[in-house]
């Protein structure tokens, strides 16, 4: 019998039971619908390797806290919880000296053509140079395709801060990347 | 013209290393099951006991339908609600615009007025900008959209070494309807926008955009410094884009008249005639229609006809939205530039 069922037994209450069925439901449904895209953030983060072990904490920790889990953007805040996973993840590696060593760019398909293959060359050599705060923005709005009321969430930040955040990446990156794209055609 | 998360999603465009990547099914099933082994927190359940998950959806739902049939009518839908469309704000009144030669013309006047102006920028070491935006991509999230229009106005300021600071809040609200406005102001106007902010940045936090006393003045080599962006625009779009990073900053004459020559330069641009911006400013309204971004858009930049500065830029689709939640033609982003000036602190207003 689940944990969860025993206290609905001992508790006796129609009311309790059916606010529990409701809940169980509605974590499953989230379950089902951002598995993908927690699964594919944390791939994009720590590889293939290590990417479902990240996504099963991660609704797990929501599963605890199911009353935090906000019911309008349930997916930013479950990008918020892995972050702090693979941030937590990463310190204790550095502790034990384990070198950050993913590089997402090996997965990559080559591209037909060789300005396509410059300009993606140059797009991840200059995402690679980019801070961690910024590289995580970019990504956040880039690869996760949050907007950046819902990027604010997942840092943790005021919707200002996060707009203006944005836009010194977005200023940073492209100066990394013409840098880069000019080094290419040199 | 393109927002930072349409320039950053063009640049990492087709890289994503994940975009194929999709659960291993039986894996994900055996995790769902571990973790439901587990009861949720009891604190959780305590809390929420009395008024359960399905019954507000079931209230939110109700109302959503009934903001879509009859307008707004209670507060808790003004500011966020399931509706199918986001609410933008109001077009302006612009005339048709003409191209060629008038164009040109037109903006060529202006930079030759601009580079009449006194210089009264100041020597502070701080750059001051304040701002008032809206934007639709920071209005919308997943699920929800915004049935009223909350602008946010911002100052900043900026330190030599990128340190800085950026106050910001809400600005005045507008309301699709005079009912739901007037409901708003018989519940006693509560706030509506992000609360307000007081963010301090410490070194290198603020810095990124080019520093506009280093700009050459000369047109040729100006651009050369604005194509270097790393993205893809072409032609006149690529200056517009380029040169709203500039708007906000103080220029000094010759800049801001190089900037105008640019574009006057370019061809491309339309002239919409005397028109007064959303702050209420009279100026003359150019226009870019273009579709690189995307989607088919006009840009819109508004200057002052007496002194060439920028007033307000806008972006407005045009003939698609493609899978944004808004009518044709709608505005989709805003900003209006009210101020800007050098200071020495951090607290200090020109």
């Amino acid at each position: 019998m689940h944990a969860w069922a025993a206290t609905q037994t001992q508790c006796g209450q129609t009311r309790w039971a059916v606010y529990m069925t409701a809940d169980r439901q509605w974590f499953v449904d989230i379950y089902e619908r951002h598995y993908d895209a927690v699964l594919r953030y944390a791939w994009r983060r720590v590889g293939p390797d290590d990417a479902a072990d990240v996504v099963a904490e991660t609704f797990t920790i929501a599963w605890r806290r199911l009353r935090d889990v906000p019911e309008d953007m349930p997916l930013p805040w479950l990008y918020g919880v892995a972050r702090n996973l693979i941030a937590n993840r990463r310190r204790k590696d550095r502790r034990r000296g384990v070198p950050d060593a993913f590089d997402a760019g090996v997965y990559l398909v080559e591209p037909d053509h060789a300005e396509a293959l410059g300009r993606r060359d140059a797009a991840l050599a200059a995402l690679h140079d980019l801070s961690d705060d910024d590289r995580e923005i970019v990504r956040l709005i880039a690869w996760e395709g949050l907007t950046t009321a819902e990027t604010a969430v997942v840092l943790g930040c005021s919707a200002a801060a996060a707009t203006v955040r944005l836009h010194r990446a977005r200023r940073r990156i492209e100066k990394l990347m013409s840098a880069k794209l000019e080094e290419v055609a040199s | 013209m393109k927002t930072d998360a349409d320039i950053v999603r063009g640049l990492l465009a087709g890289h994503d290393p994940a975009r194929a990547v999709r659960a291993d099914v039986p894996e994900r099933e055996r995790a769902l099951e571990a973790i439901l082994t587990e009861p949720p927190a009891v604190d959780s359940v305590t809390r929420k006991r009395w008024r359960p998950r399905w019954r507000t959806m079931a209230v939110v739902a109700t109302a959503a339908a009934a903001t879509a049939i009859v307008g707004l009518t209670a507060l808790p839908q003004l500011r966020t609600t399931h509706v199918s469309r986001v609410t933008t704000p109001p077009l302006l009144e612009l005339k048709q615009p003409v191209y060629g030669a008038a164009a040109t013309k037109a903006l060529r006047d202006l930079a030759a007025r601009a580079e009449r102006q006194p210089d009264t920028i100041g020597h502070g070491r701080v750059v001051y900008s304040k701002i008032q935006g809206w934007y639709l991509d920071s209005t919308v999230s997943r699920r929800r959209t915004s049935a009223v229009v909350v602008p946010r106005t911002e100052e900043q300021w900026v330190a030599p070494d990128g340190s800085g600071r950026q106050l910001a809040g809400a600005g005045r609200p507008w309301f699709p309807t005079a009912k739901s406005r007037q409901e708003w102001e018989r519940q006693g106007r509560p706030p509506l926008g992000a609360r307000d902010s007081d963010d301090r940045f410490g070194p290198g936090g603020l810095s990124g955009d080019p520093d506009v006393d280093k700009l050459p003045t000369d047109p040729a080599a100006l651009r050369r410094e604005l194509e270097k962006s790393g993205t893809d625009l072409k032609g006149a779009a690529v200056l517009l884009e380029a040169e709203g990073d500039l708007w906000r900053q103080p220029l000094r004459p010759a800049l801001q008249g190089a900037l105008l020559r640019l574009l006057a330069d370019s061809g491309e641009m339309g002239y919409a005639g005397p028109v007064r911006d959303r702050a209420g400013r009279a100026g003359v309204a150019f226009t870019l229609d273009q579709n690189q971004t995307g989607l088919p858009e006009r840009d819109v930049i508004i200057f002052d006809r007496r002194t060439g500065r920028a007033l307000s830029e806008e972006t407005i689709l045009t003939k698609d939205p493609g899978k944004l939640p808004v009518r044709i033609p709608s505005v989709t982003s805003y900003t209006l530039f009210l101020g800007s000036g050098r200071v020495d602190g951090m607290n200090e207003r020109p």
